[in-house]
Formats: structure tokens, sequence, C-alpha cells
């Protein structure tokens, strides 16, 4: 009955394709519906399934869902209204076109987005640089036309897909394990080799995350103009530079200082002439 | 709040004193354990809630609330998988051999080595057992060890091991005896210094405060001209010991990757 009702009413064209009323009020009520369940599906999926998923799967899976209903439901709406777009494609073909010049940024970063998720330069939760950027942080996920890395001061910085995918990306947490390095100077006067082997003992036993296979490296970097310079390089899991880093060179200094190793200031010798 | 203070022993004091054993305790209405450095103190705090308090010899104190809906408090002590200290990063072992063994071709040999441990408490009802706490009373021997190349090798907990004689010689709370069985079907002989695989296979049995953990099939075998090692865990059977609970297993995190947003 509610079919003849609304049949009745005014029919339009458009593109050669005739609507009717029912049908964009049929059409409409199928995409509610369909928006709906895409919507619970993907509620419940993150629910009861996502989190014992990885979580880039995890969020994958819930898009494709999502996304999967949505057009499922258009198709539907498309046959059983018995609307042909056929003749709206062509003439959106030309407008398209324009469209497609006049958002070529928006393209361009949309097909990189595609291309980043394809080839994974990175992870979710790494730590990356942008040196070109100077930009250091966590990176947060690939957008439609965005990445997002949040910076280690807590600040989220958006950058284009395009931009981010021909940057050079220095992945920091990719490898399981990362390597410090640390230089500081000890007298002239000083045995090295006394001085190399309490900065090891200190190391290995104060730093529980520096790693004893490979062991602390210790080298003689330079023979300064105060000092003898000795070059730290310590490997610890790639999670715990916070742990390592900003401690080893206090360490080190304290190590020195208890052991009664001269750290020497700047010296210049002056000669006098008669 | 009870404060106590200990000294921190060296392991060959700790084997003159006395601490308390691995197993299970019914708690009334208190509890003191001594391990070595570690003191874990429970008391009941008021009719359905128990006080934990654990401290170590640097001052260190973890305190819980447990409430407990019956009358008494059960837990269990017992050896778990050295994995939690400072921070769980890996499920492998890397255990680097003091003495070197050499294995002639063609030949096998069974030896015996100290794998360390943790020690874990574990709050009983009913037929579960919830991880409580975790502690090591070894510290400074709990390292981290690369196996392999930086970019593609294995994070492990790494330690140096001797070998031993009896499955008797674990040093209690700080290690276990493990049975490392090797067979070399190589056409030459093979020099093994190490052992590296994942712990999380491998269960932990007590019996008074000495441990065991599963024994390790190592085979050196040849496929065309690739050598390479065939390692089985192998559980032990037919021994009056204990097994410890898990506590690894409820402290997994899952990984994460790139993804559309």
């Amino acid at each position: 009955m509610f079919e003849e009702i609304f049949s009745q009413l005014d029919s339009f064209s458009i593109g050669g394709t005739d609507f009717s009323l029912f049908n964009l009020i049929l059409g409409g009520i199928i995409m509610l519906v369909g928006f709906a369940i895409a919507r619970i599906a993907r509620t419940v999926f993150n629910k009861y399934y996502a989190p014992v998923l990885p979580e880039h799967t995890a969020k994958n899976f819930g898009k494709i869902i999502y996304f999967g209903i949505i057009i499922i439901s258009f198709l539907v709406f498309t046959t059983s209204t018995g609307v042909d777009f056929s003749g709206l494609l062509v003439a959106g073909g030309i407008l398209g076109i324009v469209i497609g010049f006049a958002t070529q940024s928006v393209v361009s970063n949309l097909i990189s987005g595609i291309f980043l998720l394809i080839e994974k330069p990175t992870k979710q939760g790494d730590s990356v640089e942008l040196p070109d950027s100077n930009i250091t942080g966590s990176f947060v996920d690939v957008g439609t036309f965005s990445c997002r890395i949040r910076k280690f001061d807590g600040t989220i910085m958006r950058i284009p897909n395009e931009k981010f995918f021909t940057s050079n990306i220095r992945v920091l947490t990719d490898s399981p394990v990362r390597r410090h390095e640390a230089k500081l100077g000890i007298a002239y006067k000083e045995d090295i080799d006394a001085a190399i082997h309490v900065l090891k003992k200190t190391i290995s036993s104060r730093i529980p995350y520096v790693l004893h296979e490979p062991e602390p490296e210790f080298r003689i970097e330079e023979l300064g103009d105060s000092s003898i310079n000795i070059l730290i390089l310590v490997w610890f899991p790639k999670q715990d530079w916070g742990k390592v880093a900003p401690v080893l060179l206090k360490i080190a200094k304290n190590a020195l200082d208890d052991a009664g190793i001269e750290i020497p200031f700047p010296q210049r010798v002056i000669w006098k002439g008669d | 709040m009870v404060v106590i203070l200990i000294s921190l022993y060296s392991k060959e004091e700790n084997a003159e004193k006395k601490y308390s054993n691995y197993g299970i305790y019914e708690i009334e209405n208190d509890l003191e354990l001594f391990f070595p450095s570690i003191v874990v103190k429970i008391h009941r705090e008021d009719e359905n809630i128990f006080t934990y308090l654990r401290k170590d010899s640097e001052g260190n104190v973890i305190e819980k609330l447990v409430p407990s809906y019956q009358n008494k408090m059960k837990i269990e002590v017992a050896p778990i998988r050295p994995l939690n200290y400072p921070v769980r990063r890996t499920n492998f072992v890397f255990l680097k051999l003091i003495q070197e063994v050499f294995l002639s071709e063609n030949a096998s040999t069974t030896f015996l080595v100290r794998c360390p441990i943790e020690v874990g408490i574990f709050l009983v009802h009913d037929t579960h057992k919830d991880s409580m706490d975790w502690f090591t009373c070894d510290p400074s021997s709990s390292r981290f060890g690369l196996y392999g190349a930086p970019d593609t090798g294995k994070l492990c907990k790494f330690y140096r091991v001797p070998i031993v004689k009896t499955e008797l010689d674990s040093e209690p709370y700080f290690n276990c005896v493990m049975r490392l069985n090797f067979e070399n079907l190589l056409e030459r002989g093979y020099s093994i210094t190490k052992a590296i695989f994942p712990i999380t296979d491998h269960s932990l049995y007590y019996k008074g405060n000495k441990s065991q953990l599963d024994s390790l099939n190592v085979t050196l075998r040849k496929r065309l001209a690739v050598e390479y090692v065939e390692t089985a865990e192998v559980a032990l059977k037919d021994i009056d010991w204990e097994k410890s609970p898990s506590w690894e297993k409820d402290t997994q995190t899952p990984s994460m990757e790139m993804s559309l947003e």
C-alpha cells in the first residue's frame, strides 16, 4: 500500500536516471540500517575479538568489517531500487577529472598512505626519527591523508602521507637491541686499563639493562688536548633507552670519582721565553 | 607498617643460613618468610583483609592488600622462570657455559647445568593459583644478552653457568639444575659453549628448597651442506617433586604494528 502511495508521488530524473521519492526513502532506510549494522558489528568485533589480536590486525579487520557492510548496503540499495548509476558516472566523468586536478595533493596523500600500508616502513609504537624534518617520536598510525607521530614531549605531530613516504625514516626500535655511545676523558697521568676496568665493572653492576653479550666496549677515541678520551659503547634492549642513556655518563663519572681517577679540565701550558 | 631490616649476604653465607622452603603456606594471622636478602611478611589486617609486605636489602618495599573471603589465606612459594628482572623483554634464555664441552663426531653426552630462577608468590584459592608477586634473590646476575646480529638476533636473558654433578646441586633461591642432552650427528667434533632456548616451554619443579627445570635435548645434524641444531624440551617424569605454577603466561603483552586509522 505504501509503495502505491509513494510511487504516485512525483518522480524526477538526473542524468537520464529516474528517481522517485519512494526509491530515495527506501534507499535512505537501507543505508541507515547498513550503517547501524556496520557500527554494531564493529563494536562487537572491537569488544570481543580485537583484544586477542595484534593491534594492527584488529584495526584493519575492524575497518574491513565496517566499510564492507556499508558497501554491501549500498549495493543492496542500488539493486533493490533499480537505480542505474551508469548515467551518473558518465556525467560525472569530466567533473571527476576537474576535481582530480584540483585535489592532486589530497589524492597523492591517499595513494601514499596505501603504499605506506603495503611497505610498512615502521610499526605502530616504534620510535622513529625523520632527520630531514628534525622530528623524533613514537609512531602512532597512518591515517587516510596523514601519519601521526607522538613526540617525546607528548605532543602529536601530523605529517602528510606523501611527505612521510618520501622522507628518510630512521626506525629506532626495529632491531631487538640498540647501542648508545658516550665519551669522557681521563687525565694523562692515569692508568687507562685501570680506568676501563672501573668503568666496565660499575656499568655492568649498576645498569641492569646493559647487555652482557655483547659486552660494553671501551675505545680510546682520541689523545685530546687535556685528556685521554674514552668512548663507551653499550647495547641495551630497544625499549630501554631511557633507562640507560640518561644515566650512563653520571654512573661513569661517579665510578671514576670513587676510584680517584681524575677527569681533567681543559689545560694550556704557557712557556715564557727568556 | 612493620619495618624489617636484613643484611645482604653472599651466596656462600646464604647456604649456611636457614631460609624458608618452597611450598604451600596457610596463614591464619601472621607469616614471615625469609629468603636471601629478602623478607616477606603477611599479616591479617582485618577479618577479611591480609597485608602482604616484601622488603629487600636495599630498602625497596612492596606492600599489597589482599582481600580474602575465607578464614585463612593460602599462598604458594615456588621457583619461576628467570625472565622478569629487571623487566620482562623476552622468553629466551642464553646460558653461556663457564666450562666448554667438546663433543666428538657421532657422540652423545648428558650434563647438568645450573640455570638461574626467580621466586614467585602465588595466591592459592580453590583450584586456581594467581600470580601475586615475584622477586629475584640475585639481581646482580640477571642481565640481557643478544644471540645473533643486532638487526636479526634474539634478545635473551643472559647467564654464565657452571656444569654441576647432580640434580641437587642447585643453590636455593638462586638457581635450579637443568639436564642438557647433547647428540652430535655431524662428521666432526664440536665445541659446545652455550645453549639458547625458549624457557617458557620448560616447567620448573621444587622439593624443599631445591629446584629443577625440564631437560633440553640438543641434536647437531647436517642436512645436505647445512649444519644445524635441533632442540626439544623434555618434561621430567617419574619424580616426586612439585611442579611450579607458571607466572609468565599471565604477563604476555601483544605486539603492535602499523595500521590504517
